[in-house]
């Protein structure tokens, strides 16, 4: 049995919500770079991006893999190509239309694994080519190289030579009730002096002829043959459906590195750095973080951000519009997706705090105004994230609950956030409700970052949002000065 | 005016008061009113206090009062009969307004600059026939700050003497002293577009949605344990 697992997803399925992950993270951008018009690589990209539940033995085994899978990036390359071929050949030369004649059943799997057989001398000329060093791809090798070896290939070629279509079936039986036919075992046309020829070769068997216009004496040798054929059947199709599966897993799970090894080109044409993200309890930390899909839009570099936070798990994004807070928000979600996958982030460095998953609540376009009827359509999408949330995860908030006044709304956020902090869950809130900000910052001090776009003393926007603090007294200092003068 | 009578309204001829007192019965707004759709309210003050705090749900019909009111004593002001049942209101000589300008371009603190400035001209020439209606002023800020400044503002505004109609998020002005707190009557959750006299609800209508769909602080904790 050839075991193998490149990935390590485990039971876990796809993120719920994984349509408003995708559109607020703007996934697609990424998947659509490592994916190169591939559709395998795309749905095996997002399958691992968008992943429920992982933990971090799985994250770091993934990422010691694609790490190998980008050092030997021809061989990964050409598996995957190649893996994908026997599929496509297999199926072909295996025309399996129904299973109920079972000399086709036996006949049309037999060539289907006559072409996967041989294709485990290509697969392992492609894997000894490389210099794997990851568990992962080791696992790999090393199965295939002990469960197919040449004494295996040249055995199961053999059998499958006697299984052509129009040779003869060879069988026992043993004669039962009135002389019929029960107990068929089918027998390997043994070579010249083999074993079974040997022991048969004293014996005179008895022997028939059927005349060749007897229709019906041929068709009843027909029934026969397929009557013996049909106790091999089910055994050659599970052969056939094992092999063809173990390519096609192996082809799928190599789709994924391929867009590891896409995803690498890009950052090398952008010149963004690369960075294997730890994963540490309690640190949210980045240095030189990019928006990745701000880069691939604008293919180039946009400006990075960093932040070092221990024993935060709040984070309150706020500040003037045009600032640069909601691609902060992105490119800090798609780096702990990225994270999560075992990829590699656009950082010079990353650690992030657990291997939870990502849920996004952004303000809708059509819930730009004021009304208890969106209001309430928000917080129906923010329960639905709450049935899936398991502390942990990470919450990114874009403008959630200001589709009503300000300081209801505050009341609100106050206690979603504090509730969602409590309970061990990482937030980053882009939000305008001061009430909620300054009532939060107060309260939670230490526990939370205020972070705003950042302006120069001359006025620039560097579109790089850096810690603040809460300003109070400056509309009372406003009103003074207007009054004063007057 | 005939078309607005013929959907049931009617317009009735306003007496001035000398006292400085306002007593307005059933008055309404001529716009809704011409689509079948106005709802009627009253408003009154014997002239001691003349500031309104209007407060309420969004959408609760809060800012449509304070501009009928308005259009109102315009009305009455240039001579003409008025859009309520009874109206005996004093005579003013002035009506400002100070309403949100909607350029959302302007930041937190130069719109609140804007705030400040233009409640320094009203107060300029405001005096006992002034009326002052404004639509949550200083709103950049947190409501704190909000209701700091608005104090201010609305002593400044009992200084000279002058009406002043201020809807308002900042539930606390209601209680400041000296003041008329209004509210919107919301029935079984449904919006009246009434307003009354009395302090608002104290749970928010925010609120009572997010509880309603168990969004506040215990349900989530409980929810993630």
């Amino acid at each position: 049995m050839i075991s193998f697992d490149l990935l390590k997803l485990g039971e876990a399925r796809e993120i719920g919500g994984k349509e408003d992950l995708s559109r607020d993270l703007e996934l697609e951008k990424i998947i659509e770079v490592m994916a190169q018009r591939d559709g395998l690589v795309a749905k095996e990209c997002e399958r691992v991006i968008t992943l429920s539940r992982t933990d971090i033995p799985s994250i770091k085994y993934r990422q010691e893999a694609v790490k190998d899978a980008i050092q030997n990036r021809s061989a990964v390359l050409n598996a995957y190509r190649f893996t994908g071929e026997v599929v496509e050949e297999t199926k072909r030369a295996a025309f399996l239309v129904s299973y109920d004649n079972a000399e086709s059943v036996v006949h049309e799997t037999a060539s289907g694994l006559r072409v996967m057989i041989g294709a485990f001398r290509g697969l392992r000329g492609i894997l000894n080519g490389a210099a794997f060093s990851s568990e992962a791809f080791r696992e790999l090798v090393k199965s295939v190289e002990e469960n197919a070896d040449d004494a295996f290939i040249s055995s199961a070629s053999e059998l499958l030579s006697y299984l052509n279509f129009g040779s003869s079936t060879e069988f026992s039986a043993q004669l039962g009730t009135g002389n019929t036919l029960r107990d068929p075992v089918f027998l390997v046309p043994e070579r010249e002096g083999g074993i079974v020829k040997r022991l048969l070769s004293g014996r005179s068997g008895f022997a028939f002829r059927v005349d060749p216009r007897d229709e019906s004496g041929g068709r009843i040798l027909g029934d026969i043959n397929n009557w013996v054929l049909s106790g091999l059947a089910p055994t050659m199709l599970k052969a056939y459906e094992h092999l063809l599966e173990f390519f096609r897993t192996l082809h799928e799970q190599l789709a994924f590195f391929v867009g590891a090894i896409n995803l690498r080109d890009f950052f090398e044409k952008a010149g963004l750095p690369a960075a294997y993200p730890d994963l540490s309890p309690g640190s949210m930390r980045f240095r030189d973080l990019y928006p990745l899909s701000l880069a691939i839009s604008a293919n180039g570099k946009p400006v990075p951000n960093s932040l070092d936070a221990r024993g935060v798990s709040a984070f309150v994004i706020t500040g003037p519009n045009r600032g640069g807070k909601t691609t902060y928000l992105k490119a800090v979600g798609q780096a702990i997706l990225l994270a999560r996958a075992g990829l590699f982030v656009p950082a010079g460095e990353m650690v992030i705090p657990s291997p939870g998953a990502v849920f996004t609540h952004f303000e809708r376009e059509e819930e730009r105004t004021m009304s208890y009827g969106k209001f309430e359509e928000e917080v129906v999408r923010f329960s639905k994230i709450l049935g899936s949330l398991k502390p942990g995860d990470y919450v990114l908030m874009n403008e959630s609950f200001s589709t009503t006044n300000q300081v209801e709304a505050s009341v609100v956020a106050e206690q979603v956030v504090s509730a969602l902090v409590d309970g061990g869950i990482t937030v980053f809130y882009v939000t305008f409700l001061q009430d909620f900000i300054y009532g939060f910052v107060k309260k939670e001090g230490e526990h939370v970052v205020l972070l705003t776009p950042e302006r120069l003393e001359d006025g620039t926007r560097t579109f790089r949002l850096v810690r603040g603090s809460v300003q109070l007294g400056y509309a009372v200092e406003i009103w003074d000065k207007f009054f004063s003068k007057g | 005016m005939r078309g607005i009578e013929a959907n049931g309204y009617r317009f009735s001829i306003p007496r001035f008061t000398e006292d400085g007192s306002v007593h307005v019965k059933g008055f309404y707004n001529l716009l809704l009113a011409k689509k079948k759709v106005a709802v009627a309210n009253d408003i009154r003050t014997s002239g001691d206090k003349r500031v309104f705090i209007i407060t309420g749900v969004n959408g609760g019909g809060k800012t449509t009062f304070a501009i009928s009111f308005g259009q109102l004593a315009f009305l009455s002001s240039i001579g003409v009969p008025v859009p309520a049942e009874e109206a005996e209101l004093p005579a003013f000589s002035k009506i400002a307004t100070v309403f949100p300008t909607g350029e959302g371009t302007l930041e937190g603190l130069s719109r609140l600059e804007e705030d400040v400035a233009r409640v320094r001209k009203v107060l300029g020439s405001a005096d006992s026939k002034t009326l002052v209606i404004v639509n949550e002023l200083f709103s950049t800020t947190t409501s704190e700050e909000g209701f700091e400044l608005a104090r201010r503002f609305i002593g400044k505004i009992k200084d000279k003497g002058s009406y002043l109609l201020y809807v308002t998020f900042i539930t606390r002005l209601a209680a400041l002293e000296g003041v008329i707190p209004l509210s919107t009557v919301v029935e079984d959750d449904r919006i009246t577009y009434r307003i009354v006299e009395g302090a608002p609800d104290s749970r928010s209508m925010a609120v009572r949605i997010a509880s309603r769909y168990h969004l506040l602080y215990e349900d989530i904790r409980g929810a993630l344990n």
